[in-house]
């Protein structure tokens, strides 16, 4: 489109003005006004007109009424409408004189207001209807704006699936293991395949109980402790009464990831991972704890949207934008998730 | 004697290279670290030939190990499959093995090591490690010390004989490693080469000012000043959008 839709709606808005202001200027002459009566009426009223259009216009944009019939609507149109018939009248009683005014014009003041009134609410209405279409699409610009939001959310979540890796240096702990302690291996063969499960969920909309997504998150610790050995510690605080609480499923998974790289990669000693799940009046909330050093620069690695993607996903999901927080407490990282109730 | 020494930070993956070592009677395993700082301490005590190493580990990596090391051994890298395998520097490694990886990979691998001991040659990897990707920190050892700077942090790079000036706030530290290297791995949106001698980071710019006909000088927030080329300035300015 070259010209923007309210530029274009203004050009079709002084055609149809124009044209209206002929059919009028016609109508007179055939109804034999004289000749200088109808162009002037023609074209004063056409201005008139156009000008209390665009007075409209204005109200409409601006001021957007819910329903399209309403009471101070039609107070200003009749208000408007007395307006061109003073102006209409004071005007032609200057230029045509007293006797020509009271001959062509005073005679026909009552359906020409009428007419006016008509035209004037049909232009509201117009105005209404246009106004209400912008907003239709810019709704619907919006809904496929989330739609597209969401779809990116779980891509980013299918990729975080994919962890080459933790699922490389995993299957080579079990190759070790295999000869070392084969009962061990089988133990984390069978959590790798409960772990890998749970990520290849199908349907990432649907909810789950916050009890599954602790039991994901313990699978993936435990293949981490293998993998990590007395390195990793963890901890788990978890109150009873929240157990049921739904969550979207694979929610805490890149916390516990950003855990383990800020825990695990940045020092070199032990290192503690807990987790609280509790209820308070706000809804359930949970929290993931490692160690970490200020100082340490983490060497780049992934993309570093996996809390991002969380905060999308909270926030397309139950529409606020702080259900997710993070503070560093002296040496301590903390990522708090709220689920509201 | 081959004398080898495994890096790698998950025990498990430590016990495989240690098991698969086991069958050869030419090679003594003189020990294991579980990540970069141990090991520095370590090899240059034990001066092992060959060297197993992972890559991602805890505070430094292993590719900042070996550029930390005086005497680099044979390397002989071991890691899962991930961005580091693409992104991996300049490094002569013998070999890389992905792990997990099979027994028969495993004597390929060490039968380099063990071929160029006897023919006194030294083999270089199939796989070129060419592929340079853009750093965000530098490793430097200073004394006994290691630091770990983020690159935001540099003020500019000075070229010293082999080895470099890190400056930080009128400070620097040595580190043996060449301006090219520099060049390549600093982003290119944020460090320029301004002169042969100097590598500034355009942040720590606050003016450029005429030295003489045709030569300029660049003014640092630390008010340090320093040369710029002919040929650079003109690189200089366009980058600064001038």
């Amino acid at each position: 489109m070259f010209i923007r839709t309210s530029t274009r709606v203004q050009l079709l808005f002084i055609g149809c003005t124009v044209l209206a202001s002929l059919v009028l200027f016609c109508l007179l002459l055939v109804n034999h006004f004289p000749f200088d009566i109808a162009w002037k009426d023609a074209l004063f009223s056409g201005l008139i007109i156009s000008i209390l259009s665009q007075v409209l216009y204005f109200i409409q944009t601006y001021y957007h009424a819910k329903s399209q019939v309403n009471f101070s609507n039609f107070g200003l149109i009749f208000m408007l409408t007395a307006f061109y018939q003073i102006m209409i009248n004071s005007a032609f009683k200057l230029v045509l004189g007293n006797e020509r005014w009271t001959h062509y014009i005073l005679p026909y003041e009552g359906p020409r207001a009428c007419i006016v009134f008509f035209i004037l609410i049909a232009i509201s209405q117009y105005w209404w209807i246009n106004k209400n279409q912008q907003i239709q699409s810019q709704v619907q610009q919006q809904l496929i704006e989330q739609e597209r939001a969401l779809t990116k959310a779980e891509l980013d979540n299918i990729h975080q699936q994919l962890q080459p890796h933790f699922l490389f240096n995993s299957l080579n702990s079990i190759a070790a293991l295999t000869e070392l302690n084969p009962k061990e291996a089988n133990r984390m063969i069978l959590l790798l395949s409960d772990f890998l499960r749970g990520t290849l969920r199908k349907d990432i909309q649907t909810l789950v109980p916050i009890s599954e997504e602790i039991e994901q998150v313990k699978r993936y610790l435990e293949i981490e402790k293998i993998r990590f050995g007395h390195r990793l510690k963890t901890a788990f605080d978890i109150t009873d009464d929240c157990l049921q609480t739904p969550v979207p499923p694979l929610l805490l998974q890149p916390l516990i990831e950003n855990a383990i790289k800020f825990g695990l990669y940045g020092s070199t000693g032990e290192v503690t991972i807990s987790i609280r799940v509790s209820t308070n009046e706000s809804g359930v909330s949970i929290e993931v704890q490692n160690p970490y050093d200020p100082d340490y620069v983490q060497y780049k690695t992934g993309k570093g949207f996996g809390l991002t993607s969380v905060r999308r996903r909270l926030s397309l999901l139950y529409n606020q934008y702080d259900l997710l927080t993070t503070e560093k407490q002296d040496r301590l990282f903390i990522t708090k998730i709220l689920i509201p109730q | 004697m081959i004398k080898a020494f495994i890096v790698d930070d998950e025990p498990l993956a430590r016990e495989v290279v240690k098991k698969h070592l086991q069958k050869y009677s030419d090679i003594t395993l003189v020990g294991e670290a579980s990540d970069g700082f141990e090991a520095l301490k370590l090899i240059p005590e034990l001066k092992p030939d060959l060297l197993f190493l992972d890559i991602q580990m805890p505070k430094i990596s292993g590719f900042e190990l070996l550029e930390l090391l005086s005497d680099t051994p044979s390397v002989i890298f071991t890691t899962a499959f991930d961005e580091f395998a693409l992104k991996a520097f300049e490094v002569n490694a013998l070999d890389y093995l992905l792990k997990p990886f099979s027994e028969e990979r495993f004597d390929a691998a060490v039968s380099k090591k063990r071929n160029s001991e006897l023919s006194h040659t030294t083999q270089k990897a199939d796989i070129p490690l060419q592929i340079i990707h853009e750093q965000n920190r530098i490793v430097v050892k200073d004394g006994t010390e290691i630091k770990i700077i983020p690159i935001q942090d540099v003020d500019y790079i000075e070229a010293y004989d082999d080895y470099v000036k890190i400056y930080q706030d009128k400070k620097y530290i040595l580190k043996k490693q060449t301006m090219n290297h520099f060049e390549q791995v600093l982003p290119k949106d944020q460090f320029i080469r301004i002169h042969r001698s100097y590598i500034l980071n355009v942040n720590q710019l606050t003016k450029i000012e005429s030295y003489e006909k045709n030569s300029y000088v660049a003014i640092l927030k630390s008010g340090t000043s320093i040369p710029i080329s002919r040929s650079s300035y003109s690189d200089l300015k366009a980058r600064l959008g001038l």
